[in-house]
């Protein structure tokens, strides 16, 4: 067992359960495995995407919190920042060493200090206000900007699939 | 021990009287570690980090986590003074969330509008909640701050021990003898008349009884006078750029500074780095550990590393590009008395059934009673202990079965065929087996050290206790791990276990 990333991990457990920001939860899958989250994230209010839960899975590196964990939906997610398969496109999830898109400012990327709680803030955020200077799903990118309402429709769909309604 | 409450987090005060204390302790944790800063050393761009967390990081990024300006690990200064607010914050945090807790309940019990006053608080809270006596990052994770821990001793606080090592209580309140106190101040009390005559011998006399007292003086704080005064100070490494340096005179190098220089060049520049980071926090740290103590911490780093990697296949595959250097020859062979090194050896040659049942969704939320565990381990983690998954009832009932079933045959009847034949050379256990009669668990503790968590010293290790009863019962004659694999004795010739998986 790694100590140190373990040790945070336990400790970012412990504060995410105590005083959950709103709309999110987040924690190990398994006892046996600090290193792999499951996180639930509602859709923002005021956005297509209010009523969804959005679940995601968060992997952490061992040399957490030296690199940053990777995060993927386990449901589809039609967003512009959000691959088809699920994996989010986020500039706090990149290590700040590289840069593969050439656009992200070194202070918006991963650091040490950052956590999961402000990565689920950010993916929030994310989810309410896509970036489209860097999409990951091209087809959604497109939509959102040219035809948004068609997309607002494709996303409410979505959410009400998944919803079971 | 029985809830997360137990682990020391800001959080805890949020549903006190002293909610405000919560930003406190907040600002009071480092922004790397999340816990309370442990020796802090302050950046040149003014941003404090634990030593470590800070020496890591930069090792790794060469910037600062907190406004990424570049810095050196050589250009970060202690920040004395807010170490001492951590200690001084820590050890008053069990007395005071004592209290607030103590308000909580009170005035729940008693439904009084929450109008309670701190004042209130009578001598037995104190007593009580100093009794839990210093607390050290580690031994507060352990101390439960709750009401119902025992007082072992109750003992009062100095509230500035370690300024006053060589305080000496003065007698303020003057004697009513009639007598006179020496005008130089030596303190000695005598008649008018012996004034004269002492003031001449004043001065020897003080020398000489200083002489006589200052041994015992000493020997009253000993324990923490020692601590720096163990040889010279410790000198601070240097970083090494690895880039220019070839593998043989790296391989010295490290040997001269006394960490194992073996395997390959990769290798030993994370082992480098780890020790460079360790030492030099460690001279930072005003209770400096021996350098045993250091080398078994780098042990145990790197041995987690390699063993992490083992567990989780599925991460390092997900994420390739941080995954440095963790192959299982990570592990240096510096304490060969531990037997920590042999089960990751064996891991290698031991493909485990876990793997599948990590990362299979379960909402961890539905699963409350999990935690204890998840603490267990993380202090188990913070003492240092090699600790490996629990396996749960989960694991349990998605063992494979048929491996069980086709492996005791197939077990007996190489078995017998080797029967009387000791040492078997592809390293099988069978002929152990079989001399046990009944593929009972204590000769196959090689075979299946690397599950173990238990007994690092070897003691019982074919069964992990945290199995239920009735599956180490007599009723399983064969433990479900124990498919023949190579025995530890052979992982390091890396001949022999291939043939029998």
């Amino acid at each position: 067992m790694n100590s140190v990333a373990s040790k945070r991990l336990f400790q970012e457990y412990k504060h995410l359960t105590t005083d959950p920001p709103d709309g999110i939860t987040a924690g190990p899958v398994n006892e046996d495995d600090l290193f792999v989250w499951e996180a639930m994230i509602l859709g923002p209010e005021g956005t297509p995407y209010e009523g969804g839960v959005f679940p995601a899975e968060l992997k952490f590196p061992k040399d957490y919190p030296l690199m940053p964990p990777t995060m993927r939906f386990l449901g589809s997610v039609w967003h512009p920042n959000v691959y088809p398969n699920g994996v989010v496109c986020i500039s706090i999830l990149h290590a700040p060493g590289d840069d593969p898109n050439h656009y992200e400012q070194a202070s918006e990327r991963w650091s040490p200090i950052q956590s999961v709680e402000k990565i689920l803030i950010s993916v929030m955020s994310m989810i309410a206000e896509p970036n489209d200077e860097s999409p990951a799903n091209v087809d959604a990118a497109r939509m959102w900007r040219e035809r948004r309402p068609e997309f607002e429709k494709r996303v409410r769909a979505d959410v009400r699939r998944s919803l079971g309604l | 021990m029985n809830s997360a409450q137990d682990v020391p987090d800001s959080t805890d005060w949020l549903h006190t009287p002293l909610k405000e204390f919560a930003q406190l302790e907040t600002a009071l944790h480092c922004q790397i570690c999340k816990e309370f800063y442990d020796t802090p050393m302050i950046t040149s761009c003014s941003h404090t980090f634990c030593s470590r967390c800070i020496r890591t990081s930069l090792s790794a990024d060469g910037r600062c986590p907190a406004c990424r300006t570049a810095d050196q690990a050589s250009k970060l200064r202690k920040n004395s003074a807010l170490q001492e607010v951590v200690a001084t914050f820590m050890s008053a945090r069990p007395a005071a969330i004592c209290v607030a807790r103590r308000e909580v309940e009170q005035a729940t019990q008693k439904a009084r509008p929450g109008k309670r006053k701190r004042a209130v608080l009578d001598l037995d809270d104190l007593e009580q909640a100093q009794g839990e006596g210093r607390t050290t990052r580690s031994k507060s994770r352990r101390t439960a701050a709750s009401e119902t821990s025992t007082v072992d001793a109750i003992e009062v606080e100095d509230s500035d021990e370690g300024a006053d090592e060589t305080y000496e209580p003065e007698i303020e309140r003057v004697p009513d003898d009639g007598l006179l106190e020496c005008p130089l101040g030596c303190g000695k009390r005598m008649k008018i008349e012996q004034v004269e005559p002492h003031l001449d011998r004043c001065e020897d006399e003080k020398q000489s009884e200083k002489r006589e007292k200052h041994p015992a003086q000493v020997n009253g704080y000993l324990p923490k006078v020692t601590s720096r005064q163990n040889g010279p100070p410790r000198e601070r490494l240097a970083e090494l750029n690895y880039s220019l340096l070839k593998e043989l005179p790296m391989r010295k190098k490290l040997e001269e500074i006394g960490i194992p220089g073996w395997g390959s060049k990769q290798l030993m520049i994370k082992r480098h780095t780890e020790w460079v980071n360790l030492w030099n926090a460690d001279c930072d740290s005003d209770h400096p550990r021996s350098k045993r103590e250091l080398l078994q911490d780098l042990e145990t780093r790197l041995i987690a590393d390699a063993r992490r990697k083992k567990s989780n296949p599925a991460m390092v595959s997900s994420s390739p590009k941080d995954q440095p250097i963790e192959e299982t020859a990570a592990l240096p062979p510096m304490n060969s008395h531990e037997d920590s090194n042999h089960p990751v050896d064996d891991d290698t040659s031991n493909p485990t059934p876990q793997s599948a049942t990590d990362t299979q969704p379960a909402p961890y939320a539905e699963r409350p009673e999990a935690l204890p565990s998840i603490r267990e381990k993380v202090e188990a983690a913070n003492a240092g202990k090699q600790i490996e998954p629990v396996m749960n009832q989960g694991f349990i009932s998605q063992q494979p079965q048929p491996d069980i079933t086709i492996t005791i045959p197939a077990a007996a009847a190489s078995g017998a065929l080797n029967d009387q034949e000791v040492p078997v050379p592809q390293g099988s256990e069978n002929p152990a087996l079989l001399s046990q009669g009944h593929f009972g668990h204590p000769k196959q503790d090689k075979v299946v050290g690397n599950r173990d968590e238990h007994s690092p010293s070897g003691g019982r290790r074919g069964t992990p206790c945290e199995l239920p009863a009735h599956l180490h019962g007599d009723s399983r004659k064969m433990p479900m791990f124990a498919v023949p694999s190579r025995p530890v004795s052979d992982s390091e010739t890396g001949g022999g276990g291939g043939a029998v998986q």
